[in-house]
């Protein structure tokens, strides 16, 4: 046996490996966030009467796009009950294609942090009822799922395989630097991609791709109509506000200070944390004095977060992103530490106050044996989006499908009740505040961003 | 004052988390020289395997705890001869290689098996909570330090006291003397991935009602858990329990009152501040290296 020093240089090396990784994982990423301007959202109860209309201005109706007639059938409200459709859209246009529609669905399917089928099930369903109605010009529609893991090298590769069979149309990329990353592609390949990324910097005025199109509302809507209801609903003033340390915590805290600090509040505590977080004793103990807790993470950290502020007896209102949805469905946290919890999404199917949405999410819930959540159903929606618009298109050119999607305003989607393409391509702009607790899941408003 | 105790406990209760991954460095170190990087997804694994457990057997919570912990010693056997048995006689950084790559297949193959999405594993304890000095310390706190006590009492007996602890000891000094000597190379170090999985179990069934279930759930605790291992010396039981302590402390106390933001950080600095003086650890003699 020798005694060297030599694996104490590689042990040596490998701890600090490890802490370039830790670093790495732990590393803040302002240098992609904005500041944002305060942004005015109008809070609009949906359960009750309007309660806050009027203490702001509804400032995207002034931007939108002009409506067109051919894109806002309202096909899918009939659709979303899992019934057939009887209208004369769906299923019953003129349009004659040469070829089937084929939609290139490109998703993280691999990775300790995939799920999968919250995309893939509504592709699959949405896909049958179009089929079941008819199709699109005449044939099936066709999909096939691209695996894009989660990083950019990844998303990128999936989209070179995708591009080489030759989609009509794109669609998924939850992660915003694969957005990015796509983005020369994407401008080579004029085909049009509705991505499910929250970030603002895939914004077309921030150098996004022209041909990209967001489903999922953007993070400073979400994060600044969440500030807006808990000062307007709950009469908050002072908060703590917890994030990620990374471009998608970052850009919410910075929309969601603005938006107290426009309307007299005050953030008396700052925190960011690691996405793979396994304790915030500390960021949770700052929030003592706070009058509600407004937190951007992941459902573990969400979790995590809900117990312990539980444990210490901060016993305010916490307002989380859209992971809420699913720390609740998975009961991450105790059911006592969920009492005053609520979520900003972009929609809450299974508590919406329409029928048709209702009925869809009890209809996938019966087919796929979960309560879908927002990614499910702006899921299905893209798919709907994009028939409306090759039926708009009158043709499957991806520069027709693109100016088709460019005037969308369409009222027939599960999630949001409307959508309507801003000069920034995004689709959705209503945020849904759900109140989760008590064996609840309940939208308790809509705010109008 | 409540800040500060509610911080140190927080920092004793990672500590013990770490140190019991750390501990399973330690053991398979110890016996074989290899530096098993399926520590962290080996936790990983005894949560998840207690959560099946739970929901599909339907067993209480402790009983799914402890056959969790009995599953993953047979599979800490399953990897020593997956990844080292064949590989014995080849050069260290192979096998070490082959850990790694282990440990993302079980990460890959419990997605595949129980899908990414994060559940719950309930504690026997909830998630109730005692004052202390002004403030709550969890019960689950509490288990997780103990039980760690527990665990490092009964290694520090098994390595000291008994005769695996001798030939481990034997093979830690020297390896082609112990053999010469009758001592059971491969029987020791399909023991020591044994015991190291049941460690790793341990671990993964006290951290995953605080955590939840989580494909990452082991990752961060074996980052921490090597630093630990390293700051301690790695060999010594007692110097690795230290350091974890101290690397879950600092942790801590630094976020608390010097930079929370940089809290990911401090357990490297820690560490390499240590062996930049220190580079056999806090509580080594020297590294050894196997041939």
């Amino acid at each position: 046996m020798n005694h060297t020093r030599g694996h104490r240089r590689v042990f040596a090396a490998i701890g600090i490996g490890f802490a370039m990784i830790a670093t790495a994982c732990g590393s803040d990423g302002d240098s992609a966030s904005t500041t944002v301007a305060p942004t005015t959202v109008a809070t609009t109860a949906a359960t009750t009467a309007p309660t806050t209309a009027d203490t702001t201005a509804d400032t995207t109706a002034d931007t939108t796009a002009p409506t067109t007639a051919e894109t806002t059938g309202a096909t899918t409200a009939d659709s979303a009950t899992g019934g057939s459709t009887t209208d004369g859209t769906a299923g019953g246009s003129d349009l004659v294609l040469t070829e089937p529609v084929k939609i290139a669905l490109l998703i993280p399917q691999t990775g300790a942090s995939a799920i999968p089928e919250v995309f893939e099930d509504p592709m699959e369903m949405a896909v049958k009822q179009i089929n079941a109605d008819g199709g699109i010009g005449g044939f099936d529609v066709e999909y096939t799922t691209y695996d894009t893991g989660f990083t950019p090298e990844q998303g990128t590769a999936a989209l070179r395989q995708a591009l080489k069979d030759k989609p009509t149309v794109l669609m998924g990329y939850a992660i915003t630097s694969q957005v990015l990353a796509a983005s020369d592609l994407l401008n080579e390949a004029k085909i049009p991609l509705i991505h499910f990324s929250a970030a603002d910097e895939t914004n077309i005025s921030a150098g996004g791709s022209p041909w990209t199109f967001r489903v999922k509302l953007q993070n400073s809507t979400q994060a600044a109509a969440s500030a807006q209801f808990l000062m307007d609903e709950l009469g908050a003033k002072k908060f703590g506000i917890m994030y990620t340390n990374s471009a998608y915590g970052t850009t919410a805290r910075d929309a969601a200070q603005a938006v107290i600090e426009a309307g007299g509040g005050e953030v008396i505590a700052d925190r960011s944390y690691a996405q793979d977080a396994t304790d915030l004793t500390e960021q949770v103990l700052a929030m003592e004095g706070a009058d509600v807790v407004l937190n951007w993470g992941f459902p573990n950290t969400i979790g995590l977060q809900l117990n312990q502020m539980f444990q210490n007896g901060i016993d305010i209102p916490t307002m989380d992103s859209d992971s809420s949805i699913l720390t609740y469905e998975n009961q991450l946290a105790d059911a006592d530490a969920m009492t005053k919890f609520y979520g900003a999404v972009v929609c809450n199917p299974s508590g919406d106050s329409r029928e048709s949405a209702r009925d869809w999410a009890s209809t996938f819930e019966k087919q796929y044996g979960y309560n879908p959540d927002a990614n499910s159903a702006f899921t299905w929606d893209s798919v709907y989006l994009y028939k409306l618009a090759i039926e708009a298109a009158g043709s499957a050119d991806g520069e027709a499908i693109k100016t088709a999607l460019e005037s969308v305003s369409w009222d027939g989607g599960v999630c949001q009740t409307h959508y309507e393409t801003d000069e920034n391509h995004n689709l959705s702009h209503d945020t849904s505040i759900v109140f989760l607790g008590g064996g609840k899941r309940e939208t308790v408003a809509v705010t109008k961003g | 004052m409540s800040r500060f105790v509610a911080l140190l406990s927080a920092g004793i209760s990672t500590g013990s988390i770490y140190a019991l991954v750390a501990l399973g460095f330690v053991t398979i170190y110890k016996a074989t020289g290899v530096i098993n990087f399926a520590q962290g997804d080996l936790a990983t694994l005894g949560s998840y395997l207690a959560f099946w457990a739970v929901s599909s057997l339907e067993l209480a919570t402790g009983v799914a705890y402890a056959l969790a912990i009995g599953l993953m010693f047979l599979v800490g056997v399953g990897l020593e001869r997956i990844t080292t048995a064949p590989l014995r006689g080849r050069s260290v950084h192979v096998v070490v290689i082959a850990t790694l790559g282990a440990g993302m297949a079980i990460r890959a193959g419990l997605g595949i098996w129980q899908s990414s999405r994060p559940k719950r594993l309930p504690s026997p304890l909830g998630i109730r909570t005692v004052g202390l000095f002004g403030a709550r310390i969890p019960y689950q706190s509490i288990l997780i330090v103990a039980v760690t006590a527990m665990v490092v009492v009964a290694l520090i007996l098994l390595f000291e006291r008994t005769q695996f602890g001798r030939q481990l000891r034997a093979l830690a000094t020297d390896t082609e003397a112990a053999r010469l000597q009758g001592v059971m190379v491969g029987r020791m170090s399909m023991l020591s991935f044994g015991i190291a999985g049941a460690l790793a179990g341990l671990a993964g069934v006290l951290f995953a009602p605080v955590v939840s279930v989580n494909l990452n759930l082991g990752f961060v605790a074996m980052l921490n858990g090597f630093a630990a291992a390293i700051l301690g010396g790695f060999g010594r039981i007692g110097g690795v329990v230290v350091g974890a302590l101290m690397i879950g402390v600092f942790e801590q106390m630094a976020a608390g009152y010097i930079a929370p933001q940089l809290r990911e950080v401090y357990p490297f600095a820690l560490m390499i501040l240590v062996i930049a003086v220190r580079p056999q650890g806090l509580f080594g003699s020297e590294i050894r290296a196997r041939h």
